[in-house]
């Protein structure tokens, strides 16, 4: 009997075969329009073009997504009473999710739909993410209008009612503060019982400051996550204990230094079949919680980190392939680190989703939530431009990438400026060769291959060059 | 009115602006003109394109792009040239690669370095082609001091050559004389 397409496409990504996951991945398939046409496409061409599926640790960090979309059933199958839900939105300390995960267990979904189910599409099944459009053709939000992709899913999906509304958002607004404005959006125009939470940081900070040093502004920040955690549980109906909270602390610190591992492997290998897209992918977890737990997504870590050991062992001195760090996160454009790879250039760290020295170090502040704010202060996405681009300087320094590639950011006005502000810094600083690209890594709409193929072709061109350069006598 | 025409992407309207600048000048491209040569109407034409300095940012990027890796395949073609006085050498091959280029695509040249398009040289993603030399040179195995030495000496190189070629394509001069030829050779000793 000819297998159904869509047991065949778990079996591709090799899940072990459970009549309760059928289940589960049907109604999926069925809440998200995903076709079986939709899958075919994604097994037999797509999935083996973008990833590297034989590499240990790839399809288990593909799982690891698709299992996060599924648990997205729990939420709208079960009662609201029984299941509670909290939707987190980018940028933000996962740690805080997780602590509050950790507390409510299996009685709540904890997690970030609306970033799952951008990347699924755009990563996983490739497909053009439909609530972007349903925004713009259900809500109004215009195509041309800078605004991130994510948010346009977020009102596309309350619009078509997709998924259950969360029992409450908690949002961090950040300087385009799109998250919150997304947030009132959608409770004073869409007629939603739309609860939200937020998070924002002081926005005083001055340009080269340390964040993280300001005793005022971390006990500021602490106050308000106390808060946040606090209002959290009060609505869900869970005690957020400090246990809980140094527990998700103790995880993020380990899963960051996994990540670590991870680039400077990757960075000693003459030719890595781990590169930009599988490094941002499994990075991810360190700004956005899993509600499934971060055990999963773990598992394809070390799994990678395994096999880029066994390579480093093997490998004996020689020739490497040019390596380009970059600003943005490859994997929400996998065919863009491709392009790179087939013109002989590897994309490998992203600067958002690697860290310092200082971001690993061990906990010091005496309660947890100095402890988080510390950490969200020492993250790149939520500090000033010039301690970021020291920032930056430092993974440049640790890392040593050939070039630096920044861009795709113009679907936010701030986001994309305060990069545009940072690259000659960087480039000052560290002597590597910067590049900038413009466009859009939410939305393919405003951006596609045929347009970036001149700019990726000089920009390999230049590395070649490099390469011939740097091998002459002086 | 018959339904206008659909291209395929963004980048057909910038090789047909290239064509056409070659062929016409900068000063004869319009809307209007890159819209009938595509077959589409010009309302199409900017439902790809914000408007004609986006056409001209691409055209200058495509330009070069062409140049670019045209002195790349030459440079290792004659990668065994570089072994002694290795800049100097690199240095030639660019000089004559950059002439040949101007000389096939001389209003695109222009368009390229043109001092009038200022805004151009300080777009984010044109910079690094206006600043190649700078760039290429930020890896040389060599001390700060005579590295910077270097990229300046690249950089007043590039100038010259620059002006050699802008001078030549005002004159409408075709062919390079062995004068030309004569003050490369005698920058190329003075600097390197």
């Amino acid at each position: 009997m000819k297998k159904n397409v869509k047991i065949s496409f778990l079996e591709y990504l090799g899940f072990e075969e459970s009549k309760e996951l059928n289940d589960k991945w049907l109604q999926t398939t069925r809440m998200f329009g995903i076709k079986n046409s939709d899958l075919k496409k994604a097994m037999d061409e797509m999935l083996p073009k973008y990833w590297k599926m034989e590499t240990p640790g790839v399809k288990d960090m593909l799982r690891a997504y698709l299992m996060e979309l599924m648990d997205l059933t729990r939420v709208n199958e079960n009662n609201p009473d029984s299941i509670k839900s909290v939707y987190g939105v980018v940028p933000s300390i996962s740690t805080s999710y997780y602590a509050v995960r950790n507390a409510a267990g299996e009685s709540a979904y904890v997690g970030y739909p609306y970033l799952i189910i951008s990347t699924v599409f755009s990563s996983v099944l490739f497909m053009t993410n439909p609530f972007i459009g349903q925004a713009e053709n259900d809500a109004g939000i215009s195509c041309g209008c800078k605004h991130c992709g994510l948010n346009k899913t977020r009102i596309g999906l309350n619009c078509k009612s997709v998924i259950r509304n969360p029992d409450v958002v908690w949002s961090w607004g950040h300087t385009c503060d799109e998250a919150p404005k997304t947030d009132e959006f959608i409770e004073a125009n869409c007629n939603s019982n739309w609860k939200y939470i937020v998070t924002r940081l002081p926005h005083d900070t001055h340009f080269g400051e340390k964040d993280d040093e300001i005793e005022d502004r971390v006990e500021y920040v602490a106050a308000s996550i106390k808060d946040g955690i606090a209002e959290i549980g009060k609505i869900i109906g869970v005690n957020v204990k400090d246990e809980y909270i140094w527990q998700a602390i103790k995880q993020e610190k380990n899963f960051m230094k996994k990540i670590d591992r991870l680039n400077s492997l990757v960075s000693m290998v003459g030719r890595a079949d781990i590169t930009g897209n599988e490094i941002s992918l499994v990075s991810q977890p360190i700004h956005i919680p899993f509600s499934t737990g971060l055990e999963h997504i773990e598992l394809a870590l070390d799994k990678m980190i395994g096999h880029l050991e066994s390579i480093c062992k093997i490998e004996k001195e020689g020739k490497k392939r040019p390596k380009v760090g970059c600003y943005f996160v490859p994997f929400s454009v996998p065919w863009v680190a491709k392009m790179f790879e087939d013109k002989g250039v590897d994309l490998f760290f992203s600067t958002t989703l690697s860290m310092t020295d200082k971001q690993m170090e061990n906990i010091e502040a005496d309660n947890p939530y100095k402890q988080i704010a510390t950490d969200w202060l020492k993250m790149p996405l939520a500090v000033n431009g010039l301690n970021e681009v020291d920032m930056i300087c430092q993974k440049i320094r640790r890392y040593k990438p050939d070039a630096m590639v920044f861009g795709l950011f113009s679907f936010d006005r701030w986001q994309g400026a305060h990069q545009k502000l940072m690259v000659n810094m960087v480039e000052k600083e560290t002597g590597v060769p910067h590049f900038y690209i413009e466009g859009d890594i939410w939305d393919g709409k405003n951006f596609n291959s045929s347009n970036l193929e001149t700019r990726i072709d000089s920009l390999c061109d230049f590395l070649k060059m490099n390469k011939i350069i740097s091998e002459i006598e002086i | 009115m018959g339904r206008s025409r659909l291209i395929k992407d963004k980048w057909q309207i910038v090789e047909t602006a290239f064509t056409l600048i070659e062929a016409e000048g900068l000063e004869n491209l319009s809307a209007r003109k890159l819209a009938k040569n595509l077959g589409i109407s010009t309302m199409t034409l900017y439902n790809y394109v914000p408007n004609m300095a986006a056409i001209e940012k691409e055209v200058v990027l495509m330009g070069f792009s062409k140049l670019y890796r045209r002195i790349l395949d030459e440079v290792e073609n004659r990668r065994g040239e570089l072994g002694q006085n290795g800049i100097r050498s690199f240095c030639r091959i660019s000089a004559w690669e950059k002439i040949a280029f101007a000389e096939n695509y001389s209003e695109i040249y222009t368009l390229m370095f043109d001092p009038k398009r200022s805004a151009l040289k300080k777009d984010l993603e044109l910079m690094p082609f206006y600043n190649y030399y700078n760039k290429i040179s930020m890896v040389l195995k060599a001390d700060d001091k005579k590295r910077e030495s270097i990229t300046k000496s690249i950089s007043l190189f590039d100038y010259i050559i620059n002006g050699i070629i802008i001078e030549r394509s005002k004159e409408r001069k075709k062919n390079y004389t062995e004068e030309t030829s004569e003050l490369i050779e005698y920058a190329l000793e003075c600097l390197f």
